[in-house]
């Protein structure tokens, strides 16, 4: 068995995700940790709890590959993908059919289209404003005292959405507090932040030529208020893989696999000359 | 894949480069002390810095003392300092950089820097810098003169423009007359117009040894740094001098199939001026994979001369009026820089375009929106986007433009490697 660890640090979490060879990829084991300041430490967190979860130990681990934005910041990786390209595969090895992904992580949302062997066609990624990333949901959660994993299903209650029109995470609050100060519910509040969010990312989709299906990862996509909306204005429905946090760290594993199997094929010819 | 970290030049004219600009400074600093030579402020782009050199006055570039500060992270200061007395966070940092140096005092090289004697403002595309040059010789207490420079709209400029810009050019003369108490040398004119033609000459040919595998040259960010003497000494025999040595160089370097980097995996066309307060880290982010630039828009500011235009001896008043009017990018219109960029990814055998778009300058990014579309759906090149700013470092975010830049030279490497497949 071959195994290798995909770890995706992340600005907000590092996931770390082991996959294995065994004629098919299976996912053996996954954990999660909080990135911090110090990333190879949350890294190695990461990867101990998915070989705790696999029953596994570091001595199995053939091979690193590391994602994110914290990806240069792990000593012991092998190699380094960014999160467009591990998305993709990740997301491709999900759902082979769909041909875009849309990655709303902690302070990024990205778009992808790929081919049909899930290679990146073009991308689109947000560098100047986090409005539409996750941190905005999680400091309106905060102040609407709101537990985070609770409100997509608060979302989803939602009778009368209010629009939040604001480009700025940091205002938007400001709009926030004045539908609190007007009355309106928790719920019509956060769907439209969620309502919001999916304007963003819809644009985000079109700017990037979406065709087709589209599959949604990222810690983001775990709340099924914004993949309501998302799927309103799309028109169509949306694929969401049920550990969509983990997707980037996949991809990274599957394509520490791909690298591995080339370096080690380069290293058995130049035994062979 | 191993990393580059550093990129140098492995030659010698780089720090030709560094002598030739300190003796730059050397002389303004002798202005500012004795006011001798006489000196004028010019914009880069369509100057008429032979005009001057008839005069022996030397030329003060504020983009030039801009790009310095930034690159040796002291561009803030300045910009701050502007800020300060009312200028928006949404202006030109060129222009903040240079008004906020004239309030504090501050040059790139600790020296001093002349009240130039005339505010020349040869504006080219760049209508900022009527207001800015307004504002330098409100500053300064100086004379200002701005020439009216019609924007190419058309292919050719008209006669009638390049007669225009002749009469203006004739007023400048009077007037540097005035201001020198020099009568014109018809003779060390068309000396200074001689030499530009051969440097332009010299210039091209170099630009043209990048269409080889491997590039002798980055011709973006080494382009960069012979950009200085270009502006400078342009019209003088050092400047000749300086561009016979480069040249010579890169032959050597062709010679000996030496190429930037040991092994050369992308060749670029990049569109747009760096983020000079990140120049070495925005280098070593293409330096990392082996990504060349074989071409370059930015590089055409001062004069766009690889596809055959010259200045001319025996039309000097014309050529220079020529040379504003439509041999420099920024006055073109866009249509011809879609053209010129065409050129470069087919004739230079190019893999992909960059596009940085700068905040700073409105006026050279507007459109590249759609420059990328057509560069992508139209041509089929892969092109990458990247928005930053030239000179404020607040509008840099390291980890974002290498997270596009990794991603899009992923991209690429398996595009590459798919096409020799096939």
């Amino acid at each position: 068995m071959r195994l290798v660890a995909g770890i995706d640090c992340g600005s907000g979490f590092t996931k770390a995700v082991l996959v294995a060879q065994n004629g098919d990829m299976s996912v053996m084991g996954k954990g999660k940790a909080k990135s911090g300041v110090n990333m190879e430490e949350a890294a190695t967190t990461a990867l101990e709890a998915a070989l705790q979860d696999a029953g596994l130990t570091r001595s199995d681990v053939h091979y690193i590959a590391t994602t994110g934005f914290g990806r240069y910041g792990v000593g012991f990786r092998d190699i380094q993908v960014t999160e467009i390209t591990s998305g993709a595969r990740g997301a491709h090895s999900l759902f082979p059919s769909s041909r875009c992904v849309l990655d709303i992580g902690s302070q990024s949302t990205r778009a992808m289209t790929m081919n049909e062997s899930g290679k990146v066609r073009s991308f689109k990624t947000n560098d100047k404003c986090a409005a539409g990333s996750g941190m905005f949901i999680a400091r309106a959660a905060k102040y609407l005292e709101i537990p985070i994993e609770r409100v997509g299903e608060c979302s989803l209650r939602a009778t009368n959405p209010q629009p939040i029109s604001s480009v700025c995470a940091v205002l938007a609050e400001s709009e926030i507090i004045n539908h609190v100060s007007a009355g309106v519910s928790v719920e019509n509040i956060l769907r439209g932040i969620h309502d919001s969010l999916a304007d963003r990312a819809v644009g985000m989709l079109k700017r990037v030529g979406r065709d087709g299906e589209v599959t949604f990862i990222g810690g983001v996509a775990c709340q099924s208020g914004i993949v309501k909306a998302l799927e309103d204005k799309l028109g169509t429905r949306v694929h969401v893989p049920p550990d969509c946090e983990y997707v980037c760290a996949l991809g990274a594993a599957l394509l520490g696999h791909k690298r591995l199997a080339m370096k080690e094929s380069a290293a058995s010819l130049t035994q062979v000359s | 894949m191993p990393e580059v970290k550093q990129t140098e030049y492995r030659g010698s004219i780089h720090q030709r480069q560094k002598d030739l600009m300190l003796k730059w400074y050397e002389r303004l600093n002798e202005a500012a002390e004795t006011g001798t030579p006489p000196t004028a402020s010019l914009m880069i782009s369509g100057n008429c810095v032979e005009l001057l050199e008839a005069f022996g006055a030397v030329p003060i570039y504020p983009e030039v003392n801009a790009l310095q500060l930034a690159i040796r992270h002291q561009s803030l200061e300045p910009i701050l300092a502007a800020e300060e007395i009312g200028y928006a966070p949404d202006n030109c940092a060129y222009v903040k950089a240079d008004i906020g140096c004239y309030l504090k005092g501050i040059t790139p090289t600790g020296g001093k820097l002349p009240k130039p004697d005339l505010v020349l403002c040869n504006f080219v595309g760049c209508n900022t810098y009527v207001k800015w040059f307004e504002h330098t010789a409100v500053l300064t207490g100086s004379k200002l003169y701005v020439l009216d420079v019609p924007f190419l709209c058309e292919d050719e400029p008209s006669q009638a423009a390049i007669d225009y810009v002749v009469r203006q050019l004739k007023e400048v003369v009077t007037l540097l007359e005035s201001i020198t108490g020099k009568k014109f040398d018809y003779d060390r004119f068309t000396e200074a117009v001689r030499c530009s033609a051969e440097v332009e000459e010299l210039w091209s040919q170099i630009k043209h040894l990048a269409r080889r595998t491997p590039s002798p040259f980055d011709a973006y960010f080494d382009a960069i740094t012979l950009m200085g003497p270009l502006y400078v000494y342009r019209a003088t025999p050092e400047g000749v001098e300086f561009f016979r040595a480069a040249l010579e160089e890169m032959w050597q370097k062709v010679a000996s199939g030496q190429g930037v980097y040991d092994q050369e995996k992308f060749r670029l066309v990049v569109e747009g001026p760096p983020p000079y307060p990140y120049f070495r880290t925005f280098r070593d982010m293409f330096a990392k994979w082996k990504a060349c630039a074989v071409a370059s828009t930015y590089s055409t500011v001062g004069g766009l001369w690889e596809f055959g235009a010259r200045h001319d001896p025996d039309h000097p008043f014309e050529s220079v009026a020529m040379h504003m009017l439509s041999q420099n990018v920024t006055n073109r219109n866009y249509l011809q820089r879609y053209e010129q960029i065409k050129r470069y990814i087919e004739e230079w055998n190019a893999d992909g375009l960059i596009i940085h778009f700068v905040k700073s300058c409105r006026l050279f990014s507007a459109g590249q929106g759609d420059m990328r579309d057509y560069v992508t759906k139209t041509l089929g090149v892969p092109t990458l986007y990247i928005e930053s700013d030239l000179e404020d470092p607040r509008y840099f975010a390291e980890a974002q433009t290498r997270n596009r830049i990794d991603a899009f030279f992923e991209t690429l490497e398996h595009s590459k490697l798919t096409a020799k497949a096939v």
